[in-house]
């Protein structure tokens, strides 16, 4: 009887084996793509005194060549004294060949660009947004800036170097007030600046 | 035979006296086994005509307190043993009674199918064991919960949810965790990965304190949490129990049924059923609601056995699922994002109550199948094979929503992980009739992991081990020495970004070993001393990591050269059962070498998601020391008091600096008073606790934040048995942080972003019906 019985449980239980799914680690695994944002640009526009564009764009960007997240090359934004620029940034997902600007555009309720000059000439730049969140969507309640369009001043003086800091913050729990950073940085990058007359 | 069943587990249900003593006498002394000398536990010590009966200490001692009229005879009895009289009482002022109780010949092989020898007196080293009735009786939200009285046990929380035991400073892929006689193999390298059992499904839990290698091989370094599953029907019938909890802090409910049978035409075929539900919203701390912080949990099992004679074969199913919440305040984006959390204290949003479960969250299921087969071979042994399949299967979702709606549809988990184990371990007993044991296990695991997260590569392991353990006696000493061989074969098959998969070859083995000595110091003493060597390879993590670890703001960098850990261990415990104390008392020791933690990088990684401090996995030489304690004095019949302290050391020996996530140290103090027959309640036990847990005094520079202040907790709880229609229902009332005290503990995880949950109501109900017991009533 015993016997018989622990035959007949040995098979149930190779016959659960069986039914079970594969292990095997060398098969190539599920391609599960995540979205990244491995490129960050930023677009200034030289004005003339009337507000209109004075010369071509300075472009300068930071990228993340393998999408680790890593910051592989972070260009030099060199910008003139006495000048004011209009600026625009764009973001783009290399790997999944996205427009993450657009993205963010068209959630501009939860999400805020931060600007902040750094370095020793910090005090001769002034970053501002220059958008609200009507510009995108369908705002509701207060109207706070967006950030996907600036604008930078360059005070006269002599030739220096600073630093751009540009943070994206995205408000998934507090909501946003327009002035404070959220615990949810997705972008956090500073651009070299030189300032030369 | 079934009145001694139920003697035992009527007896076992408490240790109080059941009727009321007037002009009590008491009597004490001692159960030894009549051919060996060796003290025996658990003995029920019975006075028949008046019902009076208490179970012996782990060194054999009783006390029994009876009626000064009664002059009838005491019974003593224990599974495999003859049944013993003594014809008269003696009275306190005469010597202690030394009982020799006599193996019966034909029921000796019961013993072991019923496993009613104390195996604390087995083991020289710090071990504690909880019955099924101590774990109903304190059982929690978790698994580990359930333990936090333990001494030298510790808890590391990420929230109500997750809380991994800490025993002796160490945790995770050091402690190993058995459920049904297998390792738990989940993805235990996580801090925030919590073993995935069901706290209904437990029919006691014995914790081994300090490195049990030779044993259970190299996942115990630092110790084991051995859950004993809950045993099978023994007489023929129907049976089962329906068990609810409710917690008030997170208005969590949960409830278990179970139903057991052994059939009536085949004596010895049983089988169990059990499942449990179990849902929690958002937990509260005195000032705000931790948000996303609900779980909920649903487990179903089945088991079926054959036993005759001494052989058996036993067949088990589980499954285990839940899907929780990680609180959204801990989730943060970079280091900037975590300093600021950090010097707000507590989270930006206050947080409403529910039961939703939100991104960032964790889904997991575990299954498991255990098959094993007892069976005696003639001359040569006993004779224990089991054949174990897991899969546990881990997905991870992050609090980032893609910013592509048709990609946040799909909620894709960030991180999946599925891990297949298969074992098959032979253990051969008593080998020759000698006290000896020999073992054999293979082990097979497979990973597949998803997603976007470089923490852990896709693997294949394989591992053996073997181990020979012989036990000698000499003179009341007993000298408990053991030795085991491992290897474990790791391959894994690593992805690049780019696509392109690296194959890499790892390979280790080892020696354990251990000697242990116990001794008997008087009647009511015993002292061991154990020596042990136990050593683990380096996780696939600690050498594969390679990406931002959300949870911590941090960046870990694994180590593709580390190497093996070994720890060398000496552990001195004394256990005391005395007339009015027992108590137990460990010091130890434990020097590890190749300690593998995380260590800050100076260069912090830059990313386009800002500045990410920088860990590596690193191996250095540590020192972990400690004492552990416990006493309690019952100074009355019915009252008692106790108290227990732990205090532990960590050091990296080559930085000259304390190790991190040491549990801070700890007291707990305890009066309680029982009334054996309240009349309309039985055990009525009133408990009152104190814990008190100092600062971290010790801790490495290189934090966030500095360890949490001390801080006080009180307790009190209520609990008995009543009758309900004609049924016994054990019912108990917890209030868990009285006063409701805003605190945090040094060891949660969220220490840095939010406090510990304040006051907590627990109400346990457990109905029992078709018991077998029954027939002594």
């Amino acid at each position: 009887m015993q016997k018989k019985l622990s035959l007949w449980l040995l098979s149930v239980c190779l016959g659960l084996l069986a039914g079970c799914g594969s292990d095997n680690p060398a098969e190539p695994e599920a391609v599960n793509p995540q979205e990244l944002i491995t490129r960050i640009t930023l677009n200034l526009t030289p004005l003339d005194d009337a507000g209109q564009p004075a010369a071509a764009a300075v472009v300068v960007g930071a990228l993340d060549h393998e999408g680790d997240g890593k910051l592989d090359q972070i260009d030099t934004l060199m910008v003139k004294a006495a000048t004011q620029y209009r600026g625009e940034v764009a973001l783009f997902d290399g790997i999944n060949n996205e427009d993450i600007g657009a993205e963010v555009a068209g959630e501009a309720e939860v999400h805020q660009f931060f600007f902040t000059a750094q370095g020793a000439a910090a005090s001769r730049l002034s970053v501002s947004a220059a958008d609200k969140e009507s510009d995108y969507t369908t705002n509701t309640g207060t109207d706070h800036p967006v950030g996907l369009r600036f604008t930078l001043g360059v005070s006269a003086g002599g030739s220096g170097a600073a630093a751009l800091n540009v943070v994206l913050s995205h408000f998934a729990d507090a909501p946003k007030n327009g002035k404070d950073r959220s615990d949810h940085t997705d972008i956090d990058v500073s651009f070299p600046v030189v300032i030369t007359n | 035979m079934v009145a001694r069943f139920a003697a035992a587990g009527w007896a076992l249900l408490g240790l109080l006296p059941l009727s009321h003593p007037v002009q009590a006498e008491t009597l004490h002394g001692r159960v030894v086994d009549a051919t060996t000398g060796q003290p025996l536990a658990g003995v029920v010590v019975m006075a028949p005509q008046i019902r009076v009966g208490i179970t012996t200490g782990e060194d054999g001692g009783f006390d029994l307190v009876v009626p000064g009229s009664v002059r009838g005879p005491l019974e003593f009895r224990l599974l495999g043993y003859e049944v013993a009289t003594l014809p008269a009482l003696a009275s306190e002022a005469n010597p202690p009674v030394v009982v020799r109780l006599v193996p019966a010949p034909i029921a000796v092989a019961e013993v072991e199918v019923q496993g009613s020898r104390d195996r604390r007196w087995d083991r020289a080293q710090g071990s504690a064991l909880l019955s099924e009735s101590q774990i109903r009786d304190r059982q929690g939200q978790t698994l580990g919960e359930t333990l936090t009285q333990v001494p030298g046990l510790a808890l590391l929380k990420t929230g109500p949810a997750i809380a991994k035991p800490v025993i002796r400073g160490l945790h995770s892929d050091r402690v190993l965790v058995l459920n049904q006689g297998l390792a738990q193999e989940g993805q235990q390298w996580g801090a925030e990965h919590a073993p995935e059992i069901d706290p209904f499904a437990t029919g006691g839990v014995e914790v081994l304190k300090g490195a049990a290698g030779v044993e259970y091989g190299t996942g115990a370094i630092g110790g084991v949490v051995r859950v004993v599953p809950p045993r099978f029907r023994r007489t023929p019938g129907l049976g089962g129990r329906l068990a609810l909890n409710g917690f008030g802090n997170n208005r969590q409910g949960a409830g278990a049924l179970l139903v057991e049978g052994m059939a009536e035409r085949l004596p010895g075929l049983s089988w169990r059923l059990q499942t449990s539900l179990r849902r929690a919203g958002n937990s509260r701390t005195t000032a705000y609601y931790l948000s996303n912080t609900g779980f909920s949990e649903r487990n179903v099992s089945a088991a079926l056995a054959y036993h005759r004679g001494t052989g058996a074969v036993e067949l088990h199913l589980s499954h285990f699922g839940t899907a929780l919440g990680i609180f959204r305040g801990s989730h943060i984006g970079n280091r900037d994002d975590l300093l600021r959390a950090i010097a707000r204290g507590r989270p930006l949003a206050e947080g409403v109550f529910s039961y939703e479960v939100l991104n960032p969250r964790q889904q997991i299921a575990h299954d498991l199948v255990a098959a094993k087969v007892r069976h005696p071979l003639a001359g040569l042994g006993r004779l224990e094979v089991q054949y174990g399949w897991q899969q546990n299967h881990r997905s991870e979702y992050d609090a980032h929503r893609p910013y592509n709606d048709s990609l946040a549809a799909l909620a894709r988990p960030t991180f999946d992980l599925a891990l297949t184990t298969r074992t098959l371990e032979t253990r051969l007993e008593g080998v020759g009739g000698s006290a000896a044991t020999l073992g054999a296990n293979l082990m097979r695991q497979g990973n597949v992991r998803q997603g976007s997260v470089f923490l852990i590569p896709n693997f294949r392991a394989r591992s053996g081990g073997v181990f020979a353990r012989q036990i000698w006696y000499l003179r009341g000493l007993k000298l408990d020495t053991g030795l085991r061989f491992d290897q474990r074969r790791v391959q894994t098959y690593v992805r690049q970004r780019d696509g392109q998969v690296l194959a890499r070859r790892h390979c280790y083995a080892g020696l354990s070993g251990a000697v242990g000595l116990i001794g008997g110091l008087g009647p009511a003493w015993t002292s061991g001393v154990t020596l042990g060597t136990a050593w683990r390879p380096p996780n696939v993590n600690e050498l594969y990591s390679r990406d931002v670890h959300h949870g911590a703001g941090q960046y870990e960098i694994g180590d593709l050269g580390l190497g093996e850990e070994r720890s060398l261990s000496l552990d001195w415990t004394l256990k005391h059962q005395g007339r009015r104390t027992q108590g137990e008392l460990s010091l130890y020791r434990n020097r590890m070498d190749g300690f593998i933690f995380l260590q800050a990088d100076p260069q912090p990684t830059v990313t386009t998601r800002g500045t990410f401090p920088t860990f590596r996995y690193v191996q250095s030489a540590a020192l972990i020391r400690g004492i552990e304690a416990w006493l309690e004095y019952r100074p009355l019949v019915r009252g008692r008091l106790g108290v227990s302290a732990t205090l532990v050391r960590g050091r990296d020996l080559s930085r000259g600096q304390a190790l991190g996530a040491m549990p801070a140290d700890r007291t707990r103090l305890w009066a309680g008073v029982g009334w054996p027959d309240a009349g309309w309640c039985r055990e009525l036990n009133l408990e009152l606790s104190l814990e008190a847990v100092a600062r971290q005094q010790r801790a490495p520079a290189a934090d966030y934040a500095p360890p949490p202040g001390g801080y006080l907790l009180l307790g009190v709880r209520l609990g008995g048995r009543s009758r309900w229609r004609g049924q016994i229902l054990a019912w108990s009332v917890e209030l868990e942080n009285l006063a409701d005290g805003l605190y945090r503990d040094y060891l949660s995880r969220y220490r840095y972003f939010a406090h510990d949950p304040g006051r907590n109501l627990t109400l346990r109900l457990e109905l029992p019906f078709g018991r077998e017991s029954e027939a002594t009533k």
